[in-house]
């Protein structure tokens, strides 16, 4: 199955990526492609928006926590939204439930950001 | 009382009205313009004359025969001829050598000396240019006005007979073409499929349209014994009757291997061997031939240099068949055709095609090409039958009416959803084992399929059906680590997996052929480490009772991953 992805930058400074489908060995590098060019100088902060991603690997993982250290490098925040239980499970059993910062829908992402 | 120069005009006008009347009776283009020319020098009293046609797509003039010289290729409006072709007025040139219009090119490298020229246009009655005749030498003296008029009768004489020759030979080809066409078109129909098979618990259907000019499509569905059909779809190269009875033969041939042979693999191969012998003029053929088995929806591919199948999934995910890519068949003799092996789930749609649908092209010449295909087939779950009416109705949306040159062919086949999902535990309790195999390249592509295929099988089971997350997250894990590190991303290798169930255990198995893992160096990441990398392997100890690599195999590896199955909760 596919992954979809868009990129839109609702405020000054700020990016969101909203993912559709499944993220694995097969897809992550499009969701790394997709959140790489916005980690950078003057940036803010970067939203990806998990609520229609059904699944996630340890290789989806290891790409949000690749953007993390990109975004922690430029001083940009990232933000992840409504994970599925899935993916929040995921999290879990990864012990990265704490590290990301994660928030109960797009808009509460976007707050205090732009 | 006539004078001499009305007598001379008469008997030109007597020759004209002869010339026009043989002129019309002669429908071959080629002996029709030597005619012209041959009347013209008489007519005109010349030493010789020349015929030139327009070439409105090259913006050219040609001449296949002018007296005493070979073919000629000129663009329109350069030299003499050019400049008559492109303003359709006349040109008299009483002194060639003292004319700057005049070119000595030509009579250089001939030898022959021009004097005096007359060109005039070729007009047709609705007044277009369709060429020009060009007389050369003047037996006596200089061509006069009234040479003209007469010429230029005589040009428009050409012109009506020359187009009445080229509608007719176009006439005639396009009626010999038509009854070829309609021949092949007869062979094609009559050896498809009258009707589809009536399977309960399967749904068939097929779209066929035959290309303006009958390609080599062909499709078919085999009835075998024990609960089997074969469906067969393919293309042979080439059009035409000689395709379609290439075609009709291959057809009765494949039927008959079909019911003979039991594996699908030599079912291809010996059709194989039967067509390199056949084949002429280079001649061959793709096909795509599916074996399946109608009670568990286990299907063999063999697929010989033809578009790989589209599986539809119920989640939406549409995954191509692609297994060992074989040869298309009649072209080298003694091939092996690898299979490929897939479970077909309740709910999933299989389409078959032939490359007339990705190839099907609009009126800016843009293809139709797969993503369109693959977003129709994602887009919504449909029947077998709908399935192909719609991807039939988008192709046509999308060729706007612009003639295809190819056929069109699509299979559907849909393995119905169970009314009520069989109980599992019955089964099991009986002691039973419930085993699935899939065998897949490296390819990341393939990890989806993977999932999907346990997926559908833990659901069946009402224990581990609580766990089918995690379970999954493990399997896909170590799938993931065999292609990263036994095979360094190659995505061409071969991996083997079996999930089975037993009354106690979950036992997954996956057989690689890689580099092997070092034993110590596969441990999960401690807690606190939060790099990328060791996750996955952290992820199927922490899910799974049991993990083991076996390094004994001569080559790779044999990764087992046990589940305690058990519904009192005693496992993780």
């Amino acid at each position: 199955m596919a992954l979809n992805l868009k990129v839109e930058e609702p405020g000054k400074g700020v990016v969101l990526v909203s993912a559709a489908g499944e993220v694995d060995l097969n897809t992550s590098p499009q969701l790394r492609q997709a959140m790489a060019p916005h980690l950078k100088k003057k940036m803010r902060g970067l939203v990806v928006d998990l609520s229609q991603v059904s699944y996630m690997d340890s290789s989806g993982i290891a790409t949000l926590i690749e953007a993390m250290q990109g975004c922690q490098k430029f001083g940009m925040s990232l933000r992840l939204s409504a994970p599925s239980t899935a993916v929040s499970e995921v999290f879990k059993m990864a012990h990265l439930d704490k590290i990301f910062e994660i928030r109960a829908s797009r808009e509460e992402a976007m707050k205090d950001l732009g | 009382m006539p004078t001499a120069a009305t007598d001379k005009k008469v008997k030109q006008f007597e020759a004209l009205l002869k010339i026009g009347q043989r002129l019309s009776s002669e429908m071959q283009l080629d002996r029709l313009l030597e005619m012209i020319l041959d009347e013209t020098t008489h007519v005109m009293e010349a030493d010789r004359s020349s015929l030139f046609l327009v070439d409105r797509e090259k913006k050219e003039l040609w001449s296949k025969i002018a007296q005493g010289t070979t073919e000629i290729r000129l663009p329109i409006g350069k030299g003499i001829s050019g400049a008559v072709a492109k303003t359709g007025e006349i040109i008299n040139i009483p002194d060639a050598y003292a004319d700057r219009r005049f070119n000595p090119e030509t009579d250089k490298r001939t030898g022959y000396h021009t004097q005096t020229i007359l060109c005039v246009p070729m007009k047709n009655p609705e007044g277009s240019i369709i060429g020009v005749i060009q007389v050369l030498n003047k037996k006596r003296g200089v061509f006069d006005p009234s040479d003209e008029e007469v010429l230029l009768a005589l040009a428009g004489q050409a012109a009506v007979a020359v187009e009445n020759a080229r509608y007719h030979s176009a006439a005639l080809a396009q009626e010999r073409m038509k009854k070829d066409l309609e021949f092949a078109r007869t062979i094609q129909e009559g050896f498809l499929p009258q009707a589809l098979p009536a399977v309960s618990g399967w749904e068939f259907a097929a779209q066929y349209k035959a290309a303006l000019d009958v390609g080599g499509d062909f499709y078919d569905f085999i009835p075998l014994s024990e609960g089997q059909m074969g469906v067969l779809i393919g293309d042979v190269s080439g059009k035409g009757v000689s395709a379609a009875l290439f075609m009709a033969r291959l057809m009765s041939d494949f039927r008959f291997y079909a019911t003979s042979l039991s594996s699908p693999g030599e079912v291809v191969g010996r059709m194989n061997q039967i067509l390199v012998e056949r084949s002429r003029r280079g001649m061959f053929v793709t096909l795509c031939y599916l074996l399946i088995d109608l009670s568990e929806g286990k299907i063999t591919v063999v697929n010989a240099g033809h578009l790989a199948p589209l599986v539809r999934q119920t989640s939406g995910g549409v995954v191509p068949l692609e297994g060992a890519a074989n040869t298309p068949l009649g072209i080298l003799a003694q091939q092996t055709f690898a299979e490929h092996h897939y479970h077909l789930q309740p709910g999933e749609i299989i389409t078959l095609m032939t490359d007339g649908i990705l190839e099907s092209m609009n009126k800016k010449g843009t293809l139709f090409g797969p993503k369109r295909i693959n977003r129709i087939l994602a887009d919504a779950a449909r029947g077998a039958e709908q399935t192909g009416k719609s991807i039939f109705q988008a192709v046509n949306r999308f060729a706007q009416g612009t003639p295809q040159h190819d056929d069109l062919t699509l299979i559907c086949l849909r393995r119905k959803q169970a009314t009520k999902a069989p109980k599992a535990r019955a089964s099991k309790s009986q002691g039973k084992e419930e085993k699935v195999s899939l065998h897949v390249k490296s390819d990341p592509r393939y990890l989806a399929l993977v999932r999907r295929n346990l997926e559908f099988m833990l659901a069946q089971d009402e224990i581990l059906d609580q766990d089918i997350q995690r379970i999954v997250l493990a399997v896909d894990e170590a799938a993931a680590n065999v292609i990263r590190y036994a095979y360094q991303g190659d995505p061409c290798q071969n991996m083997d997996f079996t999930f089975s169930i037993t009354p106690d255990w979950l036992t997954i198995e996956i057989r690689d052929y890689g580099a092997k893992p070092d034993l110590e160096k596969i441990k999960p990441r401690a807690l606190e480490e939060i790099r990328p990398g060791g996750l996955g392997t952290r992820f199927m100890k922490e899910v799974m009772d049991q993990v083991n690599y076996d390094i004994s195999p001569p080559k790779g590896t044999l990764l087992t991953m046990k589940k305690r199955r058990s519904a009192s909760g005693g496992g993780k």
